[in-house]
């Protein structure tokens, strides 16, 4: 068997570990051969079959804790790396590959077990590979009103996207899914047990109803990093509200962005406007349409290289005959306070000249499963139908195989959002990438985001371009004070790089602590920018 | 017509000949034959009956005793109640939109359940073409009715039923492929079997 390995581990070893693994978890859930590794490699990967795609040396599918622990501790005495994934399908941000080519993966979906519900105290405790789908359909059989916020795609699994800090949405304070996240247990590199919180006393009551424990606070260290194999979480859940309604705002001209975003963040911060919602431009999504001319007026305010005037971008709009800009919100809980919510909401921005209103019938809960069935956006239900988005889209004339997302964060402020739409739709223009949107805001809390795919095709050349304008667009980010919450495991070195306060006071704290507790680096070398002591650049 | 020869790489593909009216292009999946085909039959049949071509291929296969279901623009719950519990032991072969398709595939790779045929059909005014990736006696099945003048549907039956019954191994292509042409209705044809032992998932 010749695989691909990581540097440092020769074959003979290898196939030793594998040959020991196997003894524990059964030689059918050990994956090495061609077919089967390939499973294991991102679909959605900018350098698919390229010389520095990033390909496993294999997989290993676990059944429960204890052959968790096995396996770490005979990867640790191997110096095998490996990496784990939940559910593995973080397509957009490296899928299940692992950061460093020829990792194993851990590969943690046969854990599927759902190990408590509680609908009295809304919470959940649930394995790596319970995935959204298992768990709505749980509260679903079981009749269970209580609602788990996913994200677009609602095909990965709770934990998954909650340790990459994967991000979903009806209302803000839940939108990121690790702030849901309560207490957590996970194996470390030396096959050693923790839990965190609450749950470190042993039949603590309280592991998933209160976030902290005592002492320092060690849960983040196991998010967007490579500390330990968690093995299950506790997840506070939404309560199914009595009631729910959409409304939009459609602002007309553009240059009131000026006066509407001090309104939402008031509106935000007297807690009526509870959701997180994405702030767009009509006008501009037609620029993206294969039908508008490649040196269209859109086009032509986007090349220039100062950020054009709100006078100019007001003619643009008025000449696109289109709305400036359109918000579209959500409320949910009490019905009558939802509808002085919106109430509020038309009230404050409608002293706006030109602003009007749309709102979608109100959804009263509990459905009955003919409602269920008749309704048409079930924002509490997953889908797959975001897939959509991998195909053809408008603006894009050749297939798409896929996508890597580009996701910035900045401050909500009306100067943020014009400046963030227009610097980073230069840089795509620059690099010839027309169907890139970075048009619309994400707005929650106190911060604004664009979360840009940048499609990828067949074609090694095209997504040698997309490479090159990612790590262009990170550069002008840092330039700009935008930091990207999250990133494709391809880029981690380059984002980790524009977190270097005092020549990277951070990334040395973590490499301190990565050496202290996975001193063999076993586990997701590489993972955002945390590499181990022997492949650490000087 | 013309049949390319097996591509070894993902890049290299059939190339898309015109043909008065219909345009094929033809693609052998490579490594063929690197391993059977687990239950080499079909559970189920899935088509878009919302267009003709999609009734057409359904019915087709319901004749012909397959069980079917059929799918607008949204698989979710299919795949979730009913496909994904069967596909690691039989086959699932379908025509919908792309966009369906490629959810389905990304879900069936995820469970180790590999594309087997997948042919883009993009339905002109006056015009079809098809861009098809498959296993040689699959090709072999499509062309065969192809060139006795059957309609694509029909031959897209043949090919499926052919790749169901021969021991055969995964297509290696990604997601559709070829450039839009103008103005043409997409519909993607699929067959998804177990091919490897497969991953860890369902
Ligand atoms: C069309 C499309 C739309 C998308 N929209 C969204 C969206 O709206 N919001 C969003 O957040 N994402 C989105 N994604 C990205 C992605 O699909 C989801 O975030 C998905 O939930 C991640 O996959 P997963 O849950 O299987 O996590 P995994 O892939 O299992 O995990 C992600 C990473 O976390 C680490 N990890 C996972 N489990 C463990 C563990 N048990 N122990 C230690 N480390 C672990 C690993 O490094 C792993 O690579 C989208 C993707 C696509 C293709």
């Amino acid at each position: 068997m010749s695989t691909k390995l990581p540097p440092g581990l020769d074959q003979g070893t290898f196939d030793l570990a594998i040959k020991e693994m196997a003894a524990v978890v059964g030689s059918e859930w050990v994956f090495t051969s061609a077919d089967d590794i390939d499973l294991y490699r991102d679909p959605y990967s900018p350098r698919r079959g390229q010389p520095d795609e990033s390909i496993p040396s294999g997989a290993v599918a676990p059944d429960d804790l204890e052959e968790v622990q096995a396996i770490m501790r005979i990867a640790n005495k191997h110096r095998v790396p490996i990496y784990p994934v939940s559910t593995g399908r973080n397509l957009g941000y490296g899928g299940a590959a692992p950061v460093l080519s020829g990792s194993l993966v851990l590969d943690l979906k046969r854990m599927n077990r759902i190990i408590e519900v509680n609908e009295e105290q809304a919470y959940a405790i649930v394995e790596p590979g319970v995935s959204y789908f298992d768990l709505y359909r749980y509260l679903q059989d079981n009749k269970i009103r209580l609602w788990v916020d996913f994200p677009g795609p609602g095909w990965g699994s709770p934990m998954g996207n909650a340790l990459d800090r994967g991000i979903g949405g009806y209302r803000y304070e839940t939108s990121i899914h690790w702030t849901q996240h309560c207490g957590l247990e996970a194996v470390l590199a030396n096959g050693d047990l923790v839990r965190t919180g609450m749950g470190a006393m042993p039949n603590a009551k309280t592991w998933p109803v209160f976030k902290y424990g005592l002492g320092p606070d060690i849960d983040g260290l196991f998010s967007q990093s490579n500390f330990g194999v968690v093995t299950k979480m506790g997840f506070r859940m939404t309560r199914e509200p009595q009631a729910l309604m959409s409304g939009t705002v459609i602002i007309s001209r553009h240059s009131d962005i000026h006066k509407a975003i001090p309104v939402l963040r008031q509106l935000i911060d007297q807690d009526i406007l509870r959701c997180a919602f994405g702030l767009m431009s009509p006008a501009v999504e037609d620029a993206y349409k294969l039908d508008y001319p490649e040196d269209g007026p859109f086009w032509k305010l986007m090349e220039r290289t100062e950020q054009p005037s709100d006078a100019e971008y007001d003619a643009f709009f008025t000449a696109a005959g289109k709305p400036a800009w359109t918000a579209l919100m959500t409320f949910m809980g009490v019905e009558e306070v939802i509808l002085a919510q919106w109430a509020t909401v038309k009230k404050w921005l409608g002293v706006i000249d030109g602003v009007s209103f749309q709102e979608m019938p109100i959804t009263r809960f509990p459905l009955s499963e003919e409602q269920r069935a008749n309704t048409p956006m079930k924002i509490w239900e997953p889908s797959l139908s975001a897939f959509a988005m991998g195909t053809r889209v408008q603006g894009w004339p050749n297939a798409s195989a896929g996508h890597i997302f580009f996701s910035p964060i900045y401050p909500m402020t009306s100067h943020d959002i014009l400046r963030a739409r227009f610097e980073f739709t230069h840089v795509l223009r620059r690099h010839k990438l027309r169907t890139v949107d970075a048009n619309m805001a994400v707005l929650a809390d106190r911060y604004g985001g664009i979360i840009m795919g940048l499609r990828l095709t067949q074609d090694a050349e095209e997504n040698a371009r997309v490479r090159a304008a990612y790590l262009d667009l990170v550069k002008v980010g840092a330039e700009l004070g935008y930091a990207e919450y999250r990133t494709h495991a391809m880029f981690m070195d380059d984002v980790v790089d524009t977190f270097s306060f005092n020549n990277h006071a951070l990334l040395r704290l973590t490499e301190t602590l990565k050496d202290a507790i996975d001193p063999n680096g076993i586990i997701s070398a590489g993972r955002y920018g945390v590499w181990p002591k022997y492949l650490r650049k000087s | 017509m013309t049949m390319s020869k097996p591509v070894l790489a993902l890049s290299r593909r059939g190339a898309i000949a015109g043909l008065g009216a219909t345009g094929v292009g033809l693609a052998v999946a490579d490594r063929l034959a690197s391993r059977p085909l687990a239950g080499a039959s079909l559970y189920k049949i899935v088509y878009d009956d919302r267009e003709v071509e999609g009734r057409h291929f359904g019915a087709r296969f319901a004749a012909a005793g397959f069980a079917t279901a059929t799918v607008g623009d949204d698989p979710t719950w299919l795949w979730f109640d009913d496909l994904h519990h069967h596909w690691r032991r039989a086959g699932v072969a379908g025509l919908t939109t792309p966009a369906v398709a490629l959810s389905l595939k990304l879900m069936a790779e995820l469970a180790g359940v590999r594309a087997v045929i997948w042919g883009l059909h993009q339905i002109g005014l006056g015009r079809t073409s098809h861009d098809l990736s498959a296993t040689k006696p699959a090709l072999a099945a499509w062309k065969r009715q192809a060139d006795a003048g059957a309609a694509w549907t029909e031959a897209l039956h043949g090919m499926i039923v052919a790749a169901a019954a021969q021991p055969t191994a995964a297509a290696r292509f990604t997601h559709a492929s070829g450039a839009r042409e103008d103005g043409a209705r997409e519909m993607v044809s699929w067959m998804l079997a177990p091919v490897s032992k497969g991953s860890a998932g369902t």
